[in-house]
């Protein structure tokens, strides 16, 4: 009798531990959210498949699939003109059913991608509200982590986590450990994350971005031949992934091979003309001696960014600040800033201010950026140069180091001038 | 009548999508090509545009303007246009029967209409005349492959039939007015066949041609190709089967139920064989059952409704076998009690009541647990392939799926039946086996219980919920 109720004590414990395997999660076997999932992996394909289906059938269904596929596509090309398509499906499927929950998600993903952070917000909440098993709840706190409100993006996740768990999730509490300098739990994290994304059956360019994650860590830390596995397995997941070629762009740019380098940035740029890429091109053709080269990818930059009407604003302030426009690049990041108070807007708003000489307000700036303690070569080199302006060598010298030691090549630019500032900083 | 009604107001409400405020159909990123050929008796006429949105009219103009003082000047344009014509001829393939043929430029044209935010595109037009007859034509357009935008090619005649699956008329008038409604698809049409002397001159509608990729994409793209060659259906089929032995092995989909139920009845390869069975069998079902509901009342219909409710009826299907489960042992052992206790009855005490518990019935039931939420991948499948009017080969991809499923399925009963008499072997030599062998069947009657409970709370709090 004794053994008996053991065993049925074990029983109940194994019950436990499989039963959550059981029950339906928000990714698996509910209705497909095609932005996201494999199904379909063809997304060229299947858009058009769903073409016919919305012209045949324009139903609430009908459109939100054709949207959420149009969001995939602008994930896979980087181009976010694909997402507006996305929303007029979205608009048309809410007027024929304001409260049809997944059209409401993924119209909150659309603003989000397009930066339109408090409609993001707002509409993430309604989508929840609606139907809290669509998990709008990591949207939720993807917009409050885009816009720096870290803490209530943490309570977001972690509520939705109590739910139910994903890798995607997993990925934003890694970048969350980023933030927060604990990049090697952030790597843990993500490496498990990773493996269940694809043990579940990932595939396409959500599979790779994974693995560009990965990479991106990893050579934050300085680790290029394990940057380097990544982003290979991110091309190999995702052929001529443009964020996967300019990791491994960057990797030859760290190793001192311009030609490759400049070779993966201008395939990727050929694909999609986005700013970061026309700027690491320029830097790369500056470095080279190239300067009409660099010139000319130089001049792209502002007309990409005027033309995606504010996506790129952070990028494009912090190239304007370096190219002789402290001023505009100072109005863009006072601006931004009003929506997002995150860790990069700080960083932007205090370069901006470094360039045009204010460095005691670039310190304070830059001081809300670290604040999370955050460590990142790119923003402890600016907060070194702005530093070693204020004259305060010894703090200089330590954040050049820090950035260095963290990666001594984090940028073919930025890393030689960290270098020769820490030189200045010891004398 | 009140159907018809809603199908109008439907329609307009098509119609009232506001036009999309992009000068290209896919932003101010794209390169977008038109290419026209026109069959004559002697040759072909080519008329090749290209145009380019802002973002590439932006660099392109950087390269035009070759004495770098920013503007372009009619030297600089002229000597553009033909430089360019006659490099883009290169990525232009025209052959005769399968004779690739030289493109001799007989015109060039520039322009740079106004675009977005005070910049300009650039539209370039070039024409060519290739010398050269046959019975068959193919025409390719290998220039700017990797960027993206619209391609078109678009197939006419003059004076002689053709026959072709490229269309006559340009759906964007030759990259001058793009299709601005949201069911306008990017047309990327790279290649095409044109027969001379064949037909009535009839032309059927261009079909895009999806970019082929993994043997997964195969399965979606092409049951939307217009021309499927045995070799590619045979293809898909695979990857239907490959795609459903993915989706058992997922999570969910009553593997550990079965576990249970094979370890706890000391399963046979025969259960094992039926249970994978009637997973695929019921998946299958499930599958076309929610596919035909959705596309029969589309309007009204939500399947993502249906799940929490078939997850009731799952829950309740576990929840009844377990609780079969442990009734049954519990009558075998009072059954066996009585043996004991001397009582010899004349019936078969053959491995059949003892060993299959509940019987196919159970099985039954239990495979349905496993298929009874269908997998969205292929519910997407079915309705992408009714959509396109391939219905049976729709079918064909469920059932191949519904086949890999069950492939899956079997391989993990069989590998735990084995495993489950491997360690009955191992440990027969213990005295404690007979007991754990009478009380197992009753710890996995209570697992299933357990896990039906929990199955019926998740779907209750889900029903709920939404």
């Amino acid at each position: 009798m004794r053994i008996r109720s053991v065993l049925i004590v074990l029983a109940l414990a194994a019950a436990a531990v499989v039963v959550p395997s059981l029950l339906p999660s928000a990714n698996h076997d509910s209705y497909p959210d095609l932005s996201r999932i494999g199904v379909l992996p063809d997304t060229s394909g299947a858009i058009t498949l769903f073409l016919g289906r919305v012209e045949a059938d324009p139903n609430p269904i009908n459109l939100t699939l054709l949207a959420q596929l149009e969001l995939r596509r602008s994930r896979e090309t980087g181009d976010i003109a694909e997402l507006a398509k996305a929303e007029s499906a979205l608009e048309e499927a809410l007027s024929q059913q304001p409260d049809y929950a997944p059209a409401v998600s993924t119209l909150a993903s659309v603003y989000s991608v397009l930066h339109r952070f408090d409609e993001a917000l707002t509409t993430a909440r309604r989508a929840q509200d609606l139907n809290p098993r669509l998990g709008a709840l990591v949207l939720v706190g993807d917009v409050l982590v885009a816009t720096g409100d870290y803490q209530g993006a943490a309570a977001a996740y972690s509520e939705q986590a109590a739910a139910s768990g994903s890798p995607g999730l997993a990925a934003r509490l890694a970048y969350l450990d980023e933030l927060a300098g604990k990049v090697e739990e952030a790597i843990a994290q993500m490496e498990r994350a990773t493996a269940a994304h694809l043990a579940a059956g990932g595939v396409g360019e959500e599979a790779a971005w994974f693995q560009v994650r990965l990479g991106d860590l990893n050579f934050s830390i300085g680790r290029l031949a394990e940057a380097d596995r990544r982003y290979q397995a991110g091309l190999d997941l995702f052929p001529g992934y443009w964020s996967a070629l300019a990791g491994r762009a960057k990797l030859s740019a760290a190793g001192g091979d311009l030609d490759r380098a400049i070779e993966l940035y201008e395939t990727a740029a050929t694909a999609i003309p986005r700013p970061e890429l026309m700027i690491a091109l320029g830097d790369l053709y500056t470095i080279a001696g190239e300067s009409e080269l660099a010139a000319d990818r130089y001049a792209t930059v502002e007309v990409i960014a005027e033309l995606a009407g504010g996506v790129y604003d952070r990028t494009l302030a912090l190239y304007l600040a370096e190219h002789g426009k402290a001023g505009e690049a100072l109005s863009l990041a006072e601006t931004g800033l009003e929506v997002r108070r995150d860790v990069y807007g700080y960083d932007t708003l205090a370069w901006a201010l470094y360039h045009l000489g204010r460095a005691s307000e670039a310190r304070e700036a830059m001081d809300k950026a670290l604040a999370l303690g955050t460590r990142d070569s790119q923003l402890l080199f600016h907060s070194g140069a702005i530093s070693l302006a204020l004259g305060d060598k010894v703090r200089a010298a330590a954040d050049l180091a820090a950035a260095l030691e963290l990666n001594p090549a984090f940028h073919p630019l930025y890393s030689v001038e960290a270098a020769q500032m820490l030189a200045e900083a010891g004398r | 009548m009140r159907r018809m009604a809603a199908a109008v107001m439907i329609a307009c409400g098509l119609v009232a999508i506001p036009a999309i405020g992009f000068a290209h159909p896919l932003g101010n990123f794209t390169t977008n090509q038109f290419l026209g050929v026109m069959v004559g008796p002697a040759g072909v006429e080519i008329d090749y545009v290209l145009d380019l949105a802002e973002i590439p009219a932006f660099q392109e103009r950087r390269v035009i303007d070759t004495n770098d003082d920013d503007q372009v000047s009619q030297p600089e344009e002229e000597a553009y246009r033909q430089t360019a014509c006659s490099e883009l001829s290169g990525g232009i393939g025209v052959s005769f029967d399968e004779q690739s043929l030289v493109l001799t430029g007989t015109g060039t044209a520039l322009s740079f209409p106004e675009g977005q935010a005070g910049l300009v595109t650039l539209r370039l037009e070039c024409s060519y005349r290739v010398e050269g007859s046959g019975s068959s034509l193919q025409v390719e357009n290998n220039n700017y492959a990797e960027r993206i935008g619209w391609r078109e090619i678009v197939a006419g005649s003059d004076g002689i039939a053709i026959s072709s699956e490229l269309p006559s008329t340009s759906v964007s008038a030759r990259l001058t007015a793009y299709p601005k409604d949201l069911t306008a698809a990017t047309l990327d049409v790279r290649s095409g066949v044109v027969l001379i002397g064949v037909g009535d001159g009839s032309v059927s509608p261009a079909v895009a041609v999806p970019a082929t990729g993994t043997p997964m994409d195969a399965l979606g793209s092409l049951i939307s190709r217009g021309d499927l060659g045995t070799g590619a259906a045979l293809l898909a089929l695979a990857a239907a089967v490959a795609l459903g032995a993915g989706h058992a092995l997922a999570p969910g989909h009553g593997k550990t139920i079965m576990a249970a139920y094979l370890v706890g009845n000391r399963g046979t390869v025969q259960q094992a064989l039926g249970l994978g069975l009637s997973v695929a069998v019921s998946h299958t079902v499930g599958v076309l059952a929610l596919g035909l509901a959705t596309v029969a009342a589309t309007r009204s219909f939500r399947p993502e409704r249906v799940y929490p409710y078939a997850s009731v009826v799952s829950g309740l299907i576990v929840l009844a076998i377990g609780i079969g489960l442990m009734v049954r042992t519990i009558r075998r052992i009072r059954h066996q009690a009585a043996h004991r206790h001397g009582h010899h009855h004349d019936h078969d005490h053959g491995s059949r009541e003892v060993s299959s518990g509940i019987g196919w019935k159970g099985l039954v039931a239990l495979g349905l647990t496993g298929g009874l939420l269908p997998s969205a991948s292929a519910v997407v499948l079915l309705l992408g392939a009714v959509n396109l009017g391939r219905v049976e080969f729709g079918l064909a991809l469920v059932a191949a799926f519904g086949v890999g499923m069950a492939t899956a399925m079997v391989a993990v009963g069989l590998g735990l039946v084995a495993a489950t008499r491997f360690g009955i072997r191992k440990m027969s030599t213990a005295t404690w086996l007979p007991r754990l062998t009478a009380v197992l069947p009753a710890a996995m009657g209570v697992v299933v219980t357990v896990i039906g409970m929990a199955m019926l709370l998740t779907a209750g709090r889900n029903l709920l919920g939404s």
